[in-house]
């Protein structure tokens, strides 16, 4: 009831304030990219405002026949005349050899449409050809991979469940294939990717390190059909998008593996299968009163099976099959509708679900011919996470100077913590079994964030952003509320260069416990509880961002996160029984990590890419662990990126490479071996993460080749990975090779000149 | 140019299995290993634990280099002395049939002693450990009072204590039934049905006695009560039921978590990351082991 009167309240005060004139539209380009901070004025009166990073702008002015002085940076100033309460599309002509860099957005952020554009990403190096989201972000400074070859993501020192991606505003819970390979997002199907990387404003929430953003196709150029079909060594893939422009849209993904295809149908049934498919559908339409709906559905799954056939040779060699089966999946959908109330006020009301559950299966059945029917023992394990959220988001126009967002998010986000399906059947003079240990039911918590925050426009030179987000929380008794400040500075110091600084609290209500391996489908989504409290940090972010001539830009960005509340898993054996309660195998810690990161990139011409370099560091304390501070996992001090691509549109051939230098992977390695209190030998950590290897340094190359002779447009790409075979290791692995404690033998494995491969037409 | 012409499928393919040819290993000796000095390690062993008002004895063993193909052995000419908060000093000394280093003199509760152990092949190594005050808990006995896990009739025992606030208090909790044929006393495990003796922060250990902490009633007067199932002490005219209550020292405690930890871990095979590594607590500076300290007490049910 009170969420009611708020409403009404917020009715009133917006409803109140639309008698004033108003015009809104967006600035772009020649090229439909949106242009920020473009001054629009209405001459001779204090009637101001600029354009957001969107491009768009709304302007309370006097009179209805002024014509409006556009003025940007690097643009020719125009003058022109619009309309009241419409939406006009303003076109800008760009002063020749104007530098595209786009100045916008929060200190932290970074895209592929609007920061780091016209970057040809489809020819980038992709592990086995897989053209993946998360490589492309994983060359971006303060993001790193984590495993060598692995398609995670470890954001300035943060844990990979720190990451809230969003695939069209949905949250997604693994979105990984192959155990982490691969991600789930062919780059393709996605039209703009922004991360977050710590900065976000009042309107997002929920995670600790990032939000990332993945946006399929809503809208293009013009209108029309096209689209690709894709082979690579895993999948082959298809992609359609037919966009009416301004009326409509439609985009189909969909791929799926082949070589298990190879495989006659009665061995995938009976000896080994493996297949993996994803795929994507997104529609949207504009309504008659200006209104837009959004539909989008989203389904991947992951499936391994394999059957191993032995015999019990102290019976009579009587055949026993053993079944190992790990299936996971993700299933999301989600509806948006936005609303333009008036041109002041833009509503969004969505409604989005994501489910993510993983399954592991056993089974052994004995062939004994002296039975009628054999004997049979299964084990069944599911674990899950499943998202039902309601969220509306409002837009709002105060004045020229004051743009306010506020609105309410709500998640009932639902948790399958291990429920293991024991059956044992036809046994002989024993009684079937049929029984559940843990819990088959989902655990429900409730997460209700409110925000609000104001975008305010000192002057043409200095934009704050004020923003406070609160949260309720409820899981099983335990209840919590937490305030979150949000705020931003941006300040031009000259034409070509901001300043901007921010801070900004998060508070994480979901941890994934890692049993082992960062990543992998096995890990375990768990809730904030009452001995498990919520994870929250506070961040402080600097960053500096100039235009260096025509091409070239260039950003300095520093900051300090400080981390509470950290979970991890002290006991492997038990967090992953599903007898035992989770809670008691997981201990609480902090981290803090701070860093610099510089980057330069050329976005024009047919040689882009970019260079980075990234100086950080990241440590932990789980006193539970071990009494000191000790390094993060993933923390490597230095790492510089090179991303280079050479794409002519009149040359058969492009050519790109990846290349990285840096500190080598953390491992923790025993150095001694001692005597505990029962005498038994025990080895001896001096920390965790003891073991730095050595240098890692990684070259990728690429070169594409377009057929132009045939109907069809085609293209071959090759890739391969670490070209100069680097031994960058994938695991160190320290065991006894006889149970004397006299022989360590470590172990490195590598990946090393991996080939790539993709065919791909174009319709 | 010519124009490819290439198979598809056949060239991914191909491309499949040189992926597989390109997964390496190789083997390593990593400077962290091969530059590694041993360390003196001192261990009071689990039956020699120290005790308030009892002689005390050291186990003093060398450690070695996890690659080394040797193995720790004993250290038997360490100098290994000792100054107390009680105002004494003297040496512990090596004792060849116990193969520890002994002295005759024992600590009060609250006594605070500075070992120093030296030997001129090794760092030397020190540390300071506290005696625990003694809590003098009480108990009772309830025949048949009480309720087993399946429901039955069960011998009720409590005992009670009162826990010092605003410090972290460490205990021992160990049950006996007294064997009248044998007539001697016979441990029992003790039952984690107490939220304090569940949890995570409690272990479990070989002679069926459970250390835990007072992190849920640090301040407070504590119970503990424990059904026994009947037909232990049935036949029993006197003495039935021993609870030997200690209280340990924090790193006694944090020891024996980690070791647990650490045994937990060894059934893993699991590279990366430090899930399966554990730090194993010590309170030697500059060395190995654990000294650790308690002050126990008997309550005898009848």
């Amino acid at each position: 009831m009170r969420f009611f009167y708020l409403i009404i309240f917020l009715n009133t005060v917006v409803f109140s304030s639309l008698a004033q004139n108003n015009t809104r539209g967006k600035v772009v380009d020649q090229d439909e990219n949106a242009i920020p901070f473009v001054k629009v004025q209405e001459p001779e009166t204090g009637n101001v405002c600029y354009s957001n990073d969107q491009g768009e702008f709304i302007l309370n002015y006097f009179e209805s026949d002024s014509k409006l002085i556009f003025t940007a940076s690097g643009y020719d100033t125009l003058s022109l005349a619009l309309p009241y309460e419409k939406y006009t599309t303003v076109f800008m002509s760009a002063k020749e050899n104007t530098n595209p860099y786009h100045m916008g957005f929060m200190v932290g952020f970074l895209d592929f449409k609007n920061k780091n554009k016209n970057k040809n990403l489809e020819n980038m190096t992709y592990f086995l050809g897989e053209s993946d989201i998360n490589r492309q972000l994983q060359m971006l400074p303060g993001i790193e991979q984590g495993s060598e070859g692995y398609s995670n993501l470890f954001v300035r020192g943060g844990e990979v469940d720190q990451n809230l991606m969003l695939y069209n505003g949905t949250p997604i819970y693994n979105s990984n294939h192959i155990f982490g390979l691969s991600s789930v997002f062919h780059q393709r199907s996605i039209a703009n990717t922004g991360i977050s990387r710590g900065i976000s404003s009042a309107k997002y929430g929920g995670r600790l390190s990032s939000t990332i953003s993945l946006e399929s196709s809503k809208t293009g150029s013009y209108s029309g059909v096209k689209g690709e079909f894709e082979i690579t060594p895993i999948n082959a893939g298809i992609y359609i998008e037919s966009i009416k422009k301004d009326l409509s849209y439609f985009t189909l993904s969909a791929r799926r593996s082949w070589i298990d295809l190879l495989i006659p149908a009665e061995s995938r049934q009976r000896s080994v299968n493996a297949n993996i498919y994803d795929y994507q559908i997104g529609y949207g339409k504009y309504l008659k009163n200006g209104d837009k709906l959004d539909f989008s559905f989203m389904n991947t799954r992951d499936l391994y099976f394999v059957s191993l056939e032995t015999s019990d040779t102290a019976n009579g060699n009587i055949p026993i099959t053993y079944g190992i089966t790990q299936k996971w999946y993700n299933v999301l959908a989600s509806v948006n509708y936005t609303e333009q109330v008036s041109s002041q006020l833009k509503r969004i009301h969505s409604i989005h679900y994501s489910s993510y559950k993983n399954k592991n299966d056993y089974s052994q059945e004995t062939f004994d011919f002296n039975l009628s029917v054999n004997p049979l023992v299964e084990e069944k394990l599911q674990r899950g996470i499943r998202d039902i959220g309601l969220r509306t988001d409002w837009e709002y126009a105060y004045s020229n100077e004051h743009h306010l967002s506020f609105g309410w998010q709500n998640t009932f986000r639902q948790f399958l913590l291990g429920a293991n399906n024991l059956v044992s059947q036809n046994y002989p003079n024993q009684n079937d079994i049929d029984t559940i240990v843990g819990n088959p039911n989902y655990e429900t918590s409730i997460e209700s964030s409110f925000y609000g925050e104001d975008k305010f426009v000192f002057s043409k030179i200095t934009t704050l952003d004020g923003g406070l987000r609160a949260t309720i929380y409820s899981f099983g008794g335990f209840t919590k509320l937490v305030v979150e400040p949000r705020f931003h500075l941006t300040y031009f110091l000259q034409n070509n260069d901001v300043f901007k600084a921010a801070y900004n609290r998060h508070n994480q209500f979901v941890n994934q416990l890692n049993l082992g391996r960062s990543g992998s489908p096995d890990n375990i989504w768990v809730p904030a509880t009452r001995e498990i409290l919520p994870q929250n940090s506070d961040i402080v972010e600097v960053g500096y961002e100039r235009k260096l001539g025509r091409q070239f830009s260039g950003t300095l960005n520093g900051y300090y996160k400080n981390m509470r509340n950290l979970s991890a898993v002290s006991n492997l054996n038990d967090a992953s029984n599903p007898e035992k309660d989770w809670r008691s195998s997981v201990v609480q810690g902090s981290g803090k990590s701070y860093g610099i990161e510089v980057m330069f990139q050329k976005s024009k011409g047919d040689l882009t890419g970019w260079i980075s370099y990234a100086y950080s560091k990241s440590v932990r304390t789980f006193p539970d662990l071990y009494a000191n501070e000790f390094l993060f996992t993933f923390d490597r001090p230095h790492m510089a990126k090179v991303y280079c691509n050479y794409t002519n549109e009149y040359s058969i051939w492009n050519f790109s490479f990846n290349y990285l230098v840096g500190s080598g992977q953390l491992f923790t390695l025993p150095i001694g071996k001692f005597r505990d209190i029962n005498g038994q030998l025990q080895l001896e950590y001096n920390t965790l993460n003891n073991y730095r290897s050595p240098l890692y340094q990684r070259l990728d190359i690429s070169a594409g080749r377009k057929n132009i002779n045939s109907s069809l447009s085609s293209e071959w790409r090759f890739f391969v990975y670490n070209v100069l075979s680097n031994r960058n290791p994938l695991y160190v692995n320290a065991d006894f090779t006889n149970t004397s404690y006299t022989e360590l033998v470590i172990n490195r494995n590598y990946l090393a000149f991996v080939p790539g491969v993709s065919y791909i037409i174009k319709f | 140019m010519k124009r490819m012409n290439l198979k598809p499928i056949n060239t991914i393919i191909l491309l499949t299995v040189t992926l597989l040819t390109s997964c390496l290993s190789d083997t390593i000796k990593p400077d962290i290993l091969l530059n590694y000095t041993p360390k003196i390690t001192v261990n009071t062993d689990f039956d020699n634990i120290w005790v308030a008002g009892m002689p005390v004895s050291l186990e003093i063993t060398t450690s070695e280099g996890s690659i080394a193909s040797e193995l720790p052995k004993i250290l038997k000419d360490a100098t290994v002395e000792y100054v107390a908060t009680d105002g004494s000093k003297g040496s512990l000394l090596y004792n060849a049939a116990k193969e520890h280093y002994v002295t005759t003199k024992s600590f009060t509760p609250g006594t605070a002693v500075q070992l120093n152990i030296k030997h001129p092949s090794y760092p030397s190594v020190r540390s300071l450990v506290l005696f625990p005050e003694t809590i003098k808990p009480t108990g009772t006995l309830s025949i048949a009072g009480g309720l087993d896990t399946s429901g039955n009739p069960a011998d009720k025992l409590a005992i009670s204590f009162a826990d010092a606030g605003g410090v972290n208090n460490y205990y021992k909790i160990n049950l006996y039934y007294f064997n009248k044929s044998i007539s001697s006393w016979v441990p029992l495990a003790v039952p984690r049905t107490d939220p304090s003796l569940a949890g995570y922060n409690s272990i479990v250990q070989n002679d069926g006695g459970i250390l835990f902490s007072d992190d849920l009633f640090n301040g407070k007067s504590k119970t503990i009560t424990i059904n026994v199932p009947l037909g232990y002490v049935i036949t029993n005219p006197g003495d039935k039921y021993k609870i030997t209550f200690s209280s340990i020292s924090e790193d006694l405690f944090m020891y024996y978590k980690s070791l647990q930890r650490a045994q937990d871990a060894k059934a893993i095979n699991f590279q990366g990351g430090y899930n399966n590594a554990v730090v194993i607590h010590s309170n030697i500076d500059g060395g190995l082991g654990i000294i650790g300290t308690q002050s126990k007490e008997d309550v005898i049910l009848k």
